[in-house]
């Protein structure tokens, strides 16, 4: 995707708050021109960390930010593992009953979102729950240390 | 009403509204002291002074901001203040450079360009900012800084930091609380970083970090393009459960990320 008209829009509004006055728009207009590479990198950190939320949350693979110029593009890298040992410990057991308080907010929240993956609030924790145990490093049986990442335990 | 000098047995809190200045701070005993020099026309600035029952001595410093003449063609104040080691200080500016030697209770700053120096701040530090460094020497509560285009170093942080800064270097010597660093394309070091949470994301920037000594830490630390590295032996379950824990979590795209002993980096 180009940048540059994100970039441009927001250097435009700069110019906007400079009013009739002369001297502050021929200012506005030096400062748009000084802040437009700040601003570029402004937009490739909120699409870098939108890269890395979505690869945390994705089942398997992972959204890469690429560079190409000024032109960034967002590509999606299927990766081979394999899925997580996520039913071993609970096929065969009894369902448990568990009371949790939280703000009022994040319940309607947890509610929203379960109602657009069209599952139960239940099913929608049980999963999320499932997700966090699977990808903690504090529950991490052997300890991982790829070159790309490193989960699991140091003492100082 | 200038140069002033007041007495000032309990707490100071010191507002300084300024476009373009100078200001430097040193540590008084009992007394808030003030000089402000290159005012263009007498009134440009306005001094207030009061002193509430519970003994509070509150100074402000406003100057006339004119329509057209904030930027560029304003000639800058030097504004020399010496205040007592618990004050709060408050600087909203456009162009402020703050230096401040000894102790002070607790600062906030905004301004759009210029450096921030700090010695030793015993309770909480924010600074806002487009571009312009910030260095802080100790800080004894919590170290919240955002910039856009600048460095921000600290040596000791107490009670957490939060850090954000478009192009520029986080150098933090020591840390402990709950902390998040935030960078687009600068480096991010923590040559020290203690018991509580530390999240450091950084898009192009190399990150290293010391595990103080003592200190059990869980670690999730990945690069997208980089390589990871821990010199520490990293483990499937805590070595020493009881020792004081450490989360932390290094996500970067394009650098490398180290995990190392503090003592070897560690100032």
């Amino acid at each position: 995707m180009d940048l540059t008209p994100h970039v441009t829009a927001l250097q435009m509004t700069l110019e906007d708050i400079a009013g009739e006055d002369e001297a502050a728009i021929a200012l506005a207009h030096r400062m748009a021109a000084a802040l437009a590479p700040a601003m570029q990198l402004q937009v490739l950190d909120l699409l870098g960390e939108v890269a890395l939320e979505v690869s945390a949350q994705l089942p398997d693979g992972r959204l890469d930010l690429q560079l190409a110029g000024r032109d960034a593009v967002l590509i999606y890298r299927a990766e081979q593992e394999a899925p997580a040992p996520r039913t071993s410990d609970d096929e065969g057991s009894e369902t448990a009953r568990l009371t949790v308080r939280m703000p009022e907010s994040l319940k309607a929240a947890i509610e929203s979102a379960a109602a657009a993956d069209d599952v139960s609030t239940n099913a929608w924790l049980v999963g999320a729950a499932r997700a966090r145990l699977t990808t903690s490093p504090r529950r991490s049986p052997n300890p991982s240390t790829s070159t790309r990442r490193i989960t699991g335990y140091v003492q100082g | 009403m200038n140069p002033l000098s007041i007495p000032a047995n309990g707490q100071v809190r010191v507002e300084i509204n300024v476009a373009v200045a100078d200001i430097r701070v040193s540590e008084s005993r009992d007394t808030v002291a003030l000089h402000i020099t290159g005012e263009r026309d007498p009134g440009d600035v306005i001094v207030d002074t009061s002193t509430d029952a519970d003994g509070t001595v509150r100074l402000t410093v406003t100057e006339k901001r004119r329509r057209g003449v904030v930027w560029g063609r304003r000639r800058g104040l030097t504004i020399e203040l010496a205040t007592p080691p618990s004050t709060s200080l408050t600087v909203d500016g456009v162009a402020t450079d703050l230096r401040s030697t000894g102790t002070l209770g607790s600062v906030h700053c905004s301004t759009a360009a210029g450096d921030t120096r700090l010695d030793h701040v015993t309770g909480d530090v924010h600074v806002k900012g487009a571009t312009g460094d910030v260095r802080v020497a100790v800080v004894g509560g919590e170290l919240n800084v955002h910039l856009v285009s600048g460095d921000v170093t600290a040596g000791d942080v107490a009670a957490g930091a939060q850090l954000r800064t478009a192009s520029g270097k986080v150098t933090v010597g020591s840390i402990r609380g709950i902390s998040a660093v935030n960078s687009v394309s600068g480096d991010v070091r923590v040559a020290s970083a203690g018991a509580g949470s530390l999240a450091v994301q950084v898009l192009s920037g190399d990150v290293s970090v010391g595990i103080a000594p003592g200190v059990g830490s869980g670690l999730d630390v990945s690069t997208l393009s980089g390589r990871t590295t821990s010199d520490l032996p990293v483990t499937g379950s805590p070595t020493h459960p009881d020792s004081p824990r450490l989360d932390l979590t290094v996500s970067t795209v394009s650098g490398d990320v180290r995990i190392h002993p503090a003592a070897k980096e560690a100032a």
